[in-house]
């Protein structure tokens, strides 16, 4: 936990440094609510990483006690150079299955429901993927890594991803073929034809190739950043759980149990009516979701996140030292006044004709 | 060289031969291929040419608790998604290996994985009886004898073991109980 206390203000200062350097350019890769929404939702994620980083750390320490194979050398580099490789081909398989397996999809989708691309969508992430996402590291349990070296290459590899979310730096040439970069991590987050499924690799894109799920960004055509179902929210709490919802709504919708359980592990996709619905976007179509909301409620939103930020550092340091009992009131608290003042802004959406409703294939009614 | 060695080796060579055979469905292959990891960890530890004794024991496990009941699955639903699309016969085989670890594992309760792999065989027999396929009853009568005798500790002779009427027992019945592409073919056009 300890390390995101050193690392959140460099990550507001990095966000600072691209807006200045985007608008020197006379770019526009920013817009106010979405970017408030990313910061939200990853204050909010951190919390839960209290949680789930401890049901990780403690599968991963009995695993390795019972069945790790091998003793690792902490002072060798090779030890660290293996974990860092083995890690980024186990986070490849977590990243696929979360986009290729609905149930696993409506934990990652809050990552991709951003239809801007930059800095701060980095910060979007789940706060529900910590109930699966150990799974996929248990070869490294087996084969006996530390739980030291395991953290340690899991941070690296996740703060080696926040600097590809960006749209200021193009193809990096040779660095296009072994790792993940700006350039290939915007296919990633597009929602162009061309881009589905596509560029899962955290730091080396060397596992699409194997695996036949790499694409180049193409010049003729550039991402258009989102998902086909839009979140049209400005809410953290319902960008975390607006896809277990739509499944839920799926699964009551039928009697047939086959069809119950392809709504919970097939593609996203998946509809028992059509194979594949993913197929043809329309990119000149795409219209970013947006609201009229007051500049007073903007700017309380600002404050609300700034102070938001100020009470996640007060509990990284906290949180070791209160009891159980308010760690979690303190998290419920956090958690209601980034969704209360997220809820809000959404609500003006109302004034607005809904502009992303030629993609949309659900209903705002969460609104 | 110990006997359970050679018959952990010959199980391997069936489990591994039938794992690679592209024709079968893939929930078979994903199930005899984790069979065929135990068997090798098993005839490497037993060899003493690479003892890696925790990962042979977790395999063993993940045989009876998510090998058999996969193959069991193929047996009960042969047109379903689990058996056929290798997304799904992953997930499958993820969820039950999850089970196995965590309650015989972890839980130290290496009872489930014996019961769960022998309902596995015995519904499999029950369902193979009914549709009065006799070399796959064979196959399976082989699989549950020789895990019978292995539970029963049974010695005929001072050179097998227990462990190996298990092992010879199941390298046997897998490979008369594997479809073959004739079985296949029926079955599809049986549609």
């Amino acid at each position: 936990m300890k390390p995101m206390l050193f690392a959140i203000p460099v990550f507001l200062f990095l966000i600072a440094l691209e807006l200045w350097v985007a608008r020197s350019r006379g770019l526009t890769i920013y817009r106010l609510k979405d970017s408030i929404t990313s910061l939200n939702i990853g204050l909010i994620s951190e919390f839960t990483k209290a949680i789930g980083g401890v049901i990780s750390a403690v599968m991963f320490l009995l695993i390795s006690k019972n069945f790790g194979a091998y003793e690792w050398d902490t002072k060798n580099p090779l030890t660290w150079i293996s974990a860092l490789i083995l890690y980024d081909f186990c986070y490849y398989w977590v990243h696929r299955a979360g986009h290729e397996i609905n149930i696993m999809w409506a934990s990652h989708v809050v990552h991709h429901s951003s239809e801007e691309f930059n800095l701060s969508t980095a910060l979007r992430q789940s706060s529900t993927g910590f109930f699966f996402r150990w799974i996929f590291y248990i070869p490294m349990a087996l084969l006996g890594y530390p739980l030291q070296v395991f953290v340690v290459v899991g941070l690296i590899d996740l703060l080696y991803q926040y600097w590809v979310h960006t749209q200021l730096i193009g193809k990096l040439g040779w660095m296009e073929k072994i790792f993940i970069t700006p350039s290939n991590h915007r296919v990633h987050h597009g929602q162009n034809d061309y881009c589905i499924d596509k560029n899962y690799g955290g730091i080396l894109c060397i596992w699409d190739r194997m695996f036949g799920t790499y694409a180049d960004e193409l010049d003729q055509e550039k991402p258009v950043y989102g998902i086909r179902r839009p979140l049209e929210s400005w809410n953290p709490l319902w960008a975390n759980v607006h896809h277990y919802v739509q499944i839920w709504h799926q699964i009551k919708s039928t009697s047939n149990w086959r069809h119950k359980l392809m709504y919970l592990f097939a593609k996203p996709s998946w509809s028992p009516d059509v194979a594949d619905t993913t197929a043809i976007f329309a990119t000149t179509q795409f219209k970013r979701f947006d609201t009229h909301t007051p500049q007073g409620l903007v700017r309380i939103a600002i404050v609300m996140t700034a102070l938001a930020s100020a009470m996640l550092m007060v509990f990284y340091v906290m949180q070791t030292r209160m009891p159980m009992a308010l760690n979690v009131a303190y998290s419920a608290l956090f958690v209601l006044m980034l969704t209360l003042i997220g809820w809000r802004m959404t609500q003006a959406r109302e004034t607005m004709p809904s502009p992303a409703a030629s993609t949309s294939e659900i209903s705002g009614s969460h609104a | 060289m110990p006997s359970l060695a050679i018959t952990d080796a010959i199980l391997f060579g069936c489990a591994a031969y039938l794992a690679f055979q592209r024709q079968i469905p893939i929930a078979y292959r994903l199930g005899f291929g984790l069979l065929a990891l135990a068997a090798l960890l098993g005839a490497m530890k037993f060899s003493g040419l690479y003892p890696l004794e925790t990962w042979h024991r977790l395999f063993t496990i993940l045989g009876g608790s998510a090998a058999l009941p996969l193959l069991a699955i193929c047996v009960i639903w042969p047109q379903s998604a689990v058996v056929n699309d290798r997304q799904f016969a992953l997930i499958f085989l993820g969820a039950a290996a999850i089970l196995g670890l965590a309650i015989a594992g972890l839980g130290k309760l290496r009872i489930y994985d014996q019961v769960v792999g022998a309902l596995s065989m015995l519904l499999i027999l029950w369902l193979l009886i009914k549709q009065g396929e006799k070399r796959r009853i064979m196959g399976l009568s082989f699989m549950l004898f020789g895990s019978a005798l292995f539970l029963a500790k049974v010695q005929f002779s001072p050179w097998l073991v227990p462990g190996d009427f298990l092992h010879l027992g199941m390298a046997i019945g897998i490979l008369l109980f594997a479809p073959t592409p004739h079985r296949l073919f029926i079955a599809q056009h049986a549609e």
